[in-house]
């Protein structure tokens, strides 16, 4: 048998999972909507993992998760490796292009810049207030002109006149759109102007001041838009990469995290028959009224957090049993 | 003097409203009482009564002062100098009339808080106020400021390594309780060697090279833990030596000027940016010369000398090589996003193996 890792991003979105062998090849992999339900989504990427995954040569020994749920999902499966999805995506793109000096990435609701510098992160920043400069911008605005998204990139890359639209904030570029399109521009000419928007947006805002070097790596879901990535090369002035498997890249980096790990545990990928709930509670002891999250497995306590008191720091979050 | 029927509360601002009660009760012979405790209600109620596009510590503030007024408060004590930070007292105060509250507002250091300025203060409200008599109330208050800085500076250095959790902070809030009633600059002096010695004396597991995060920004934010998060609580318990080279014993009693500032920045300012922005680069460049492993950098949102400050610290940054990370912190009370950059910024620094 030989030893697998398996990683699981789990997204505001999106829910991944990936298995890697020990050369930290994808052996199997899924990628679902996470549909507001981030347990149910996980465990239909487990199935369709296991359906995919050669049981008679593989044995999964570790698993991780990275992404806005991986703390519950962690504690739902007993993960070993529990990472935020910044790490996790450096490790991961590290991993498939080791000569890596940039990393853009922009997700549905998140966007970020990842520096390397001989395979070691040196600096990042992420969004903070905006969510201008990211994928539910370019989505809500497609509704609005009655497109598909997978149209988006195909009409955008036909125009040769792109229409100039503000980057700086969602409100404003609509009003801007709206008044473009009364104007009488094309869709073409729009959808182009919205793709160019997005990327000032984000060197703007994410990207400010910091020196952007090849290679450069763009993934998130935008990256599958080929007018965004035409619009990074043309303000970049250098080749922009996007990997097939970029929205793989936060799950592949927690499972190679996995893979470094000394101890190993056993894991099973069928947790189709487990239940597993949730239950928020206010704590109502003082005005901060916590929200405390109880997992529960089976019926039975697993975790619990959100507790802001000072039991908080030493039985809640940060003495819990999931290893960080 | 008639001070009957008054009752005194300075905000919250760390720990520092035992130095500004001291010199309200020992000056004025007002009475005074500790703001409740922050929590959500004291920013839901300072943010409803505050104009949105205000700085947060504004919010906060006056979230404190309602809170002390329901309990029947009515002397406020406000901090005033700098940026905008300057008109609060006057806002707050209206918008408290308004509100119903027959309150007054005093402006304790309306600028650099020198002596003989604060003695004049005083004596405005209280002319029966003897020079003599104020000097024993403003040397004991810069003894204990002094002390309780440096106290909590030798804390946030070694809490993350206490052999038995809770020492650190038990022996600390020891401190702050009994420095409230001492007498005298004498007695304050006695207080803080001791308390000096016995956290000294606190067991710790330190390694040889812990990860070292320096904190910079805008004072409020930088100093009252519930306007950030919490965020030394939480490098303390991911196991960060701590530096946060901003407390009121180096900014009002060691008076930096503005020029000073200036010069020990290295040349990446070259003219006053305004505010605590000055000192948040001088403190940057002097942790970065001396080998840091990062920076955070934090201001509450909206504030405009720290805006001028971050595009200076992106430069030094690059040129020693030092990550910088900026937080900005308004009235949201979810921590998962910020939670999610600062566990990002230790595995970068633990990624360069420099530690």
């Amino acid at each position: 048998m030989e030893k697998a890792y398996l990683g699981i991003d789990i997204g505001s979105i999106s829910t991944k999972g990936v298995v890697i062998n020990q050369e930290n090849e994808i052996i199997a992999d899924s990628y679902l909507w996470t549909s507001g339900h981030p347990i149910n989504a996980v465990k239909n990427v487990l199935a369709e993992i296991s359906r995919k995954l050669d049981t008679s040569r593989y044995k999964v020994v570790n698993a991780g998760t990275t992404g806005s749920a991986r703390k519950l999902i962690g504690v739902a499966l007993g993960a070993r490796v529990v990472k935020n999805e910044i790490t996790a995506h450096a490790v991961g793109t590290l991993a498939v292009v080791p000569g890596v000096r940039t990393i853009l990435e922009i997700g549905g609701q998140d966007s970020k810049i990842i520096l390397v510098n001989n395979g070691v992160v040196m600096d990042y920043a992420m969004n903070t207030l905006c969510a201008a400069g990211t994928g539910s911008f370019l989505s809500s605005q497609a509704k609005r002109l009655d497109l598909e998204l997978d149209d988006f990139a195909d009409l955008a890359l036909a125009s040769a006149n792109p229409a100039k639209i503000a980057a700086r904030c969602t409100v404003f570029a609509e009003s801007d759109l709206v008044h473009k399109a009364q104007m009488g521009y094309s869709k073409a000419d729009i959808v182009a102007g919205l793709c160019r928007a997005i990327v000032l947006n984000y060197l703007n805002n994410v990207g400010k001041g910091k020196q952007i070097k090849a290679p450069v790596v763009f993934q998130g879901g935008v990256s599958k838009n080929a007018a965004v990535v035409k619009e990074f090369e043309n303000e970049l002035q250098m080749p922009v990469y996007v990997d097939p498997n970029g929205h793989l890249m936060g799950a592949l980096g927690v499972a190679v995290l996995c893979k470094a790990e000394q101890e190993e545990s056993h894991f099973e990928l069928d947790i189709a028959d487990i239940n597993f709930e949730t239950k928020g509670i206010e704590c109502g002891n003082c005005p901060n009224n916590c929200e405390v999250i109880n997992v529960l497995r089976n019926g039975e306590l697993l975790d619990s957090w959100g507790n802001k008191c000072e039991q908080y720091y030493n039985s809640g979050m940060f003495a819990s049993s999931v290893p960080r | 003097m008639e001070t009957g029927g008054k009752l005194a509360c300075s905000p919250i601002i760390g720990d520092y409203h035992i130095i500004t009660n001291m010199v309200i009760e020992r000056c004025l012979g007002y009475k005074t009482m500790r703001c409740p405790p922050m929590t959500k209600r004291t920013l839901e109620l300072g943010a409803r009564h505050s104009p949105d596009m205000i700085c947060t510590p504004f919010k906060l503030t006056l979230g404190n002062f309602i809170e002390a007024a329901e309990k029947g408060a009515n002397v406020f004590i406000m901090p005033g100098a700098g940026c905008r930070l300057g008109f609060y007292d006057i806002l707050q105060e209206q918008i408290l009339l308004d509100m119903g509250y027959n309150i007054e507002m005093v402006t304790l250091f309306d600028y650099i808080p020198g002596q003989s300025r604060l003695y004049k203060q005083m004596r405005e409200i209280n002319p029966a106020l003897g020079v003599e008599e104020f000097n024993e109330v403003f040397d004991t208050v810069v003894r204990i400021t002094v002390d309780m800085d440096s106290l909590a500076d030798f804390m946030r250095q070694n809490i993350a390594f206490e052999a038995q959790k809770g020492q650190f902070e038990k022996t600390y809030n020891a401190y702050i309780a009994q420095a409230q009633k001492v007498e005298n600059a004498q007695e304050a002096k006695a207080l803080g060697e001791k308390y000096t010695e016995l956290l000294h004396a606190i067991p710790t597991d330190k390694p040889v090279r812990p990860i070292r995060i320096g904190i910079i920004g805008e004072i409020y934010v930088v100093v009252e833990p519930f306007s950030n998060g919490h965020i030394e609580r939480w490098l303390a318990n991911n196991h960060v030596e701590i530096h946060r080279p901003f407390d009121l014993s180096r900014m009002a009693v060691a008076v930096f000027t503005v020029a000073e500032q200036i010069g020990r920045s290295g040349g990446y300012v070259n003219y006053n940016i305004g505010s605590t922005a000055n000192d948040a680069i001088a403190q940057a460049y002097g942790m970065m010369q001396n080998g840091i492993d990062g920076i955070i950098h934090i201001k509450p949102s909206a504030c405009s000398p720290e805006i001028t400050a971050m595009s200076i610290l992106q430069n030094m940054s690059r040129d020693f090589g030092v990550p910088v990370m900026y937080l900005t912190f308004d009235t949201e009370t979810s921590e998962a996003g910020f939670h999610t950059r600062l566990e990002a910024f230790l595995d970068m620094i633990l990624m360069k193996g420099l530690v």
